[in-house]
């Protein structure tokens, strides 16, 4: 599983390379989150664009990287593609993750 | 063009892997994708087809010798039509889970990391159906497919 690390200010942006996070990747996944982010990092953005499927052993894959970020540190979604999205929306999991449109909206520096 | 068509076949090799669930699905989606599909039922295949398989690898094969599963797909009017059969043990109770979703009302570190299967299964699918004669189970179910929908896409697209 290849991902590709980006820093901007306090936010790293892991950039998922292969289509799929399927069964046959799940763990792979994971552990490729484990060894990119480092501890101190407060905000991860995990950026999904160029994947076009999930399964039921993806998702779980990416929660459970959510989950290793702990509470204190934030996990958010970018760019679900319409596979990815469908399966979020089904199982209701986008209501638990922070979900942003675009790269840019997820940087962008919040207004009021 | 005859009322049922085949569109889609294929056995795996003995004792599949996950890599080869990926592989079929790769496949099948290449066969579907020259039909003209709508993109509902095209998602709804790649969600349901890949969770029916990847629990027959995961947990109806690995205690089985020269296990195998197979994939046959259907063409008819306003949908798609699967089989997907496996010599694996049975089903618990002889019946499909209830593919009730797992909890998500929890503390972060109790969320589940899966469990979602058979509830998108049964979500995206109609007429599904299970049967064991011995020693192989299939299963059957139905994608809807609304053609007209691929085309306004098409022509939205277009535009």
């Amino acid at each position: 599983m290849n991902l590709t690390t980006d820093t901007h200010g306090d936010a790293v942006v892991l950039l998922v390379q292969d289509p799929r996070i399927d069964a046959s990747a799940a763990l792979q996944f994971k552990e490729s989150v484990r060894s990119a982010v480092d501890l101190s990092v407060k905000r991860v953005i995990l950026n999904l664009q160029n994947v076009d499927f999930i399964d039921s052993s993806g998702l779980g894959a990416i929660v459970a990287a959510m989950k290793l970020m702990g509470k204190d540190r934030s996990f958010e979604l970018v760019a679900l593609t319409p596979t990815v999205q469908k399966v979020f929306t089904l199982t209701r999991m986008n209501t638990i993750f922070e979900i942003h449109d675009t790269l840019e909206d997820a940087l962008a520096p919040e207004t009021l | 063009m005859p009322a049922v068509t085949e569109l889609f076949q294929k056995t795996s090799s003995p004792d599949p892997s996950l890599e080869e669930v990926r592989e079929t699905m790769l496949q099948l989606g290449s066969t579907l994708s020259q039909h003209a599909l709508g993109d509902t039922a095209r998602t709804s295949t790649e969600i349901v087809v890949t969770e029916v398989l990847n629990n027959i690898v995961e947990h109806a094969l690995p205690t089985t010798n020269s296990g195998w599963f197979s994939v046959t797909c259907w063409r008819q009017a306003g949908c798609l039509r699967f089989e997907i059969a496996d010599n694996g043990i049975s089903m618990p109770h002889n019946q499909l889970p209830a593919g009730l979703p797992p909890n998500i009302d929890t503390e972060l570190q109790d969320l589940p990391e899966g469990g979602w299967g058979w509830s998108l299964v049964r979500s995206l699918t109609q007429d599904l159906n299970y049967q064991r004669v011995e020693p192989v189970n299939t299963v059957q179910f139905v994608i809807p497919d609304a053609p007209e929908t691929a085309l306004e896409d098409e022509m939205q697209n277009g535009a």
